[in-house]
């Protein structure tokens, strides 16, 4: 019964994801001061368990102007690599309208909600 | 007569040496006591014992050539023969020897008493367990911004490491002791062999800059003088990083009972926290 007690902790902590991608920053601005569209920039941080690369992955946002949510996809990061990845909205937004960021690796998926700048 | 004559001239010349430093004061080496019952002839000797039932032993006799000479013979039996007969008429005067009593002293108490420890936590255990022991934190990171270009490379940082064992089993302590420990642990009970539940609890700062909680499963070997002078351990850990919780492996080796050593936890799968050097500071 001791071993087990014992490699207790480590049942426990296999048990977590093994890869995940999570939003650490999201900065959001007008493109120009004529242009009423709205540039989003995420930085996302790779977590891979096993130390390889992440996979694939996709970053969002929703702006309520477009008609389609501005995706990219990359596969390029690895375990605790930091990716800024910036999303420009197709469509006059306006002002304090609420954006949805979303990053999402397989089931696994981090969302955050900024407003739109003046 | 004749051939006699330079036969005796040589004997003189050869015992004129001895004869002069003799005379000129060369220093007398006193003869050992022993030397005389050494050149007693067998006969002699047994004269001393009364046991008849001994025989002489004259191959013994470590000088045999002085022994078959009869002057050197008859000059010694004159000289002990009075000195034998006085001894040997104390002895019978004396009577049978009186017995030892070699029971006057107890025998040495065997008995072996031991007596548990009593631990319990105290202030200045309190304090001791404050005091943090150093990190140096190596790891590599990679940073891509939004036009695609990277930075970054290996990395370094500091960090601070306070532990605390909840429990402990050792089996280099008496079998008599108990071998279970509850959050403070004697050195000797520690580094003599144990298996430990451990918890750290780190920061780290630098570009990792974060906290860190983290139980392990940890093994302490004695290596020299049952752990006190050099013990190495071998254990793993899990910790939370960036909502992903993580493996380490962990070896380290240990002097003055435990108190100095260093520890290294390695997680070659973790690009931020590859490795973490600690420089352990730790008593009970």
């Amino acid at each position: 019964m001791r071993p087990v007690l014992l490699l207790l902790p480590l049942l426990v902590g296999c048990s977590g994801p093994l890869a995940l991608i999570e939003i650490r920053d999201v900065r959001v601005a007008r493109v120009s001061d004529t242009d009423r569209h709205v540039a989003v920039e995420v930085d996302v941080r790779a977590t891979e368990g096993g130390g390889g690369n992440l996979g694939r992955y996709c970053v969002d946002v929703n702006f309520p102007g477009d008609t389609v949510v501005q995706r990219t996809c990359e596969q390029d990061l690895t375990d605790g690599d930091v990716r800024t990845i910036r999303l420009v909205s197709q469509a006059e937004t306006a002002a304090g309208a609420s954006l949805v960021v979303t990053a999402r690796l397989a089931n696994y998926i981090d969302s955050e909600t900024r407003l739109a700048p003046p | 007569m004749k051939l006699a004559a330079p036969a005796l001239a040589i004997a003189l010349l050869a015992l004129a040496p001895a004869a002069l430093a003799q005379g000129a004061g060369a220093p007398k080496k006193p003869a050992p006591a022993p030397a005389k019952t050494a050149q007693r002839p067998p006969g002699k000797a047994e004269a001393r014992k009364p046991e008849p039932a001994r025989k002489p032993e004259p191959a013994r006799n470590p000088e045999p050539a002085r022994a078959e000479d009869p002057k050197v013979d008859a000059a010694d039996s004159k000289k002990v023969e009075p000195e034998t007969t006085a001894r040997a008429e104390s002895a019978e005067s004396a009577g049978p020897p009186q017995p030892i009593d070699v029971h006057a002293a107890p025998p040495p108490d065997q008995s072996f008493q031991w007596r548990s420890p009593v631990i319990i936590p105290t202030i200045q255990w309190v304090v001791l367990q404050l005091l943090p022991s150093p990190e140096l934190v190596l790891g590599r990171s990679r940073t891509i911004a939004a036009d695609g270009t990277s930075s970054g490379g290996p990395s370094t940082s500091w960090g601070l490491k306070w532990q605390i064992t909840p429990f402990l089993w050792s089996w280099g302590t008496h079998r008599k002791q108990n071998p279970f420990r509850l959050l403070v642990v004697d050195p000797l009970a520690r580094v003599s062999g144990s298996i430990e539940l451990s918890t750290s609890i780190e920061y780290l700062g630098g570009e990792v800059n974060r906290p860190l909680v983290r139980p392990a499963v940890r093994t302490y070997l004695p290596i020299l003088q049952r752990g006190e002078n050099l013990a190495i351990s071998l254990g793993t850990s899990i910790y939370r990083y960036d909502a992903s919780l993580r493996v380490a492996g962990e070896v380290g080796a240990y002097v003055l009972n435990g108190f100095l050593g260093v520890n290294v936890v390695f997680a070659p799968t973790h690009a931020p926290l590859t490795s973490i050097i600690t420089f352990n500071i730790r008593y009970f």
